[in-house]
């Protein structure tokens, strides 16, 4: 299954994204849009991991912001990453902060009845796993270590990287990937020990 | 596989437990995410709208949107070198301090033995002279009245060369930095004694008061002792700049000698 070199995959663009960031702040449309298309399945990806369905939205505010902020921006392909995943999560932190003032009904109801069933997630693990269940095993994880897990696998950002967007030590983060990982691989059964009861799996951020 | 190259911490980059690390980018990744959607027009429209407007290009970079690798990066090692040239401006400023406190310290406190040379001679030499060196008046046999308060570069070799005769040849003891370019000053280490034997006459030769006072004054006493010392083989050439030390170092003296005497 070609799935293992997922991240790294990421990263082989990394290049091309960085080619067309220089093209787009010298004012090339096209290039603009291939940036777009490179950075933003990773960028949903991680809001979606943290603000559920308001993914797009939130993306669509930060990509507001990264179209009028271009010319600030210095730095690579891996750098461009991280860059919008910076404003990408002020924008979600904004989106979570709005919400708890005013609480709008919770989507994990709707989530959970969308969900397959425990065992049968397990048993298609290996196959491929449905985008929600994995969004409701990352967001069973706390905070820290969702968020550690979700910029290094899905945005693609390496440690340090990954620590700057969320404003920590690299340490920290990298332990917090780490452990987040450990979890999800131990609930998701690839990592050859017994599966444990996702006990924190209703538990959402 | 490096497709950029590795530079510094941006080394670790493959996270642990790689199965589930795929199997979640692979389920997490939209890779058909937005590709032409409502998101996409907007941003290239926002896109657009900036550029046109010149956004792009007047727009100052903040440290926040500063993403090169460290070692291209300005903030970090600017702050980094910063500190460094401050602590090590504050090392060599102390040290500058510290040299200056021997040489004016020796003066005025000294070692016991120098601090009851220096008293009675001072006394002797200046009785009537109650006030202290920053407000004694030039004329009365002040010898540097060109020079009130700061010496200057040459004026930190007297004094080098003071602290030195008074440590009787154990010269090494004065603080490495004043000793090495003393010694560079004199031209090698056997020189130090002579060479300041001709920097302290030098200002006597040219100040008549100094040398007038230097005759009868604080040299007259303080250096017989000296050489008389066991280390006084060194110190010796002292006793030449006798005469001009005399003016200088006995006008340094009174002050310290007879402030301390008046606290007795």
């Amino acid at each position: 299954m070609g799935q293992r070199g997922e991240p790294r995959r990421v990263q082989a663009y990394d290049g091309e994204l960085g080619a067309a960031v220089a093209r787009a702040q010298e004012g090339d449309e096209a290039a603009f849009a291939v940036a777009y298309r490179l950075v933003q399945p990773g960028l949903l990806g991680y809001l979606r991991g943290i603000v559920g369905d308001d993914a797009e939205d939130v993306a669509s505010d930060a990509w507001l912001e990264i179209a009028r902020d271009l010319g600030r921006f210095k730095g690579d392909g891996a750098g461009f990453r991280g860059w919008t995943a910076t404003i990408a999560r002020h924008r979600a932190l904004d989106h979570l902060r709005r919400q708890k003032v005013r609480p709008r009904p919770a989507a994990l109801e709707q989530d959970l009845l969308d969900l397959p069933g425990q065992h049968s997630t397990h048993d298609q693990a290996l196959e491929s796993l449905s985008t929600q269940a994995a969004l409701e095993l990352v967001r069973g994880l706390p905070r820290d270590q969702a968020e550690a897990v979700l910029l290094r696998v899905v945005v693609g950002l390496d440690g340090p990287a990954a620590a700057r967007v969320l404003g920590k030590r690299p340490g920290a983060v990298r332990t917090a990937a780490y452990r987040g990982l450990k979890r999800l691989a131990r609930q998701l059964g690839v990592d050859g020990v017994t599966e444990e009861a996702p006990r924190t799996l209703g538990e959402s951020t | 596989m490096g497709e950029r190259p590795t530079q510094g911490g941006r080394a670790d980059r493959r996270p642990a437990h790689p199965e589930a690390a795929a199997l979640l980018a692979a389920a997490l990744r939209e890779e058909s995410g937005g590709r032409g959607g409502e998101g996409e027009v907007r941003a290239l429209a926002a896109y657009r709208a900036a550029r046109d407007t010149g956004a792009h290009r007047t727009a100052r970079t903040r440290r926040r949107d500063d993403w090169r690798p460290r070692e291209l990066r300005g903030g970090r090692r600017t702050l980094k070198s910063t500190l460094s040239v401050l602590l090590a401006s504050l090392t060599l400023g102390g040290v500058a301090y510290a040299a200056i406190g021997a040489a004016g310290s020796g003066g005025s406190a000294g070692n016991g033995a120098d601090g009851d040379r220096a008293r009675p001679s001072a006394a002797a030499s200046t009785p009537g002279r109650p006030a202290p060196r920053p407000s004694a008046p030039p004329s009365a046999g002040s010898p540097r009245p060109d020079r009130p308060d700061r010496p200057s570069a040459a004026g930190d070799t007297e004094a080098h060369c003071r602290v030195y005769e008074r440590l009787e040849g154990r010269g090494r003891a004065l603080d490495a930095t004043a000793w090495r370019r003393l010694v560079e000053e004199a031209g090698g280490e056997k020189n130090v004694a002579a060479y300041c034997a001709a920097v302290q006459a030098r200002p006597s030769a040219g100040d008549e008061p100094g040398k007038g006072n230097g005759a009868g004054g604080a040299g007259g006493t303080g250096k017989p002792d000296k050489s008389g010392n066991p280390g006084g083989s060194q110190g010796n050439p002292g006793g030449t700049a006798g005469q001009g030390n005399g003016g200088a170092d006995g006008g340094r003296k009174t002050g310290g000698g007879s402030s301390r005497g008046g606290d007795e």
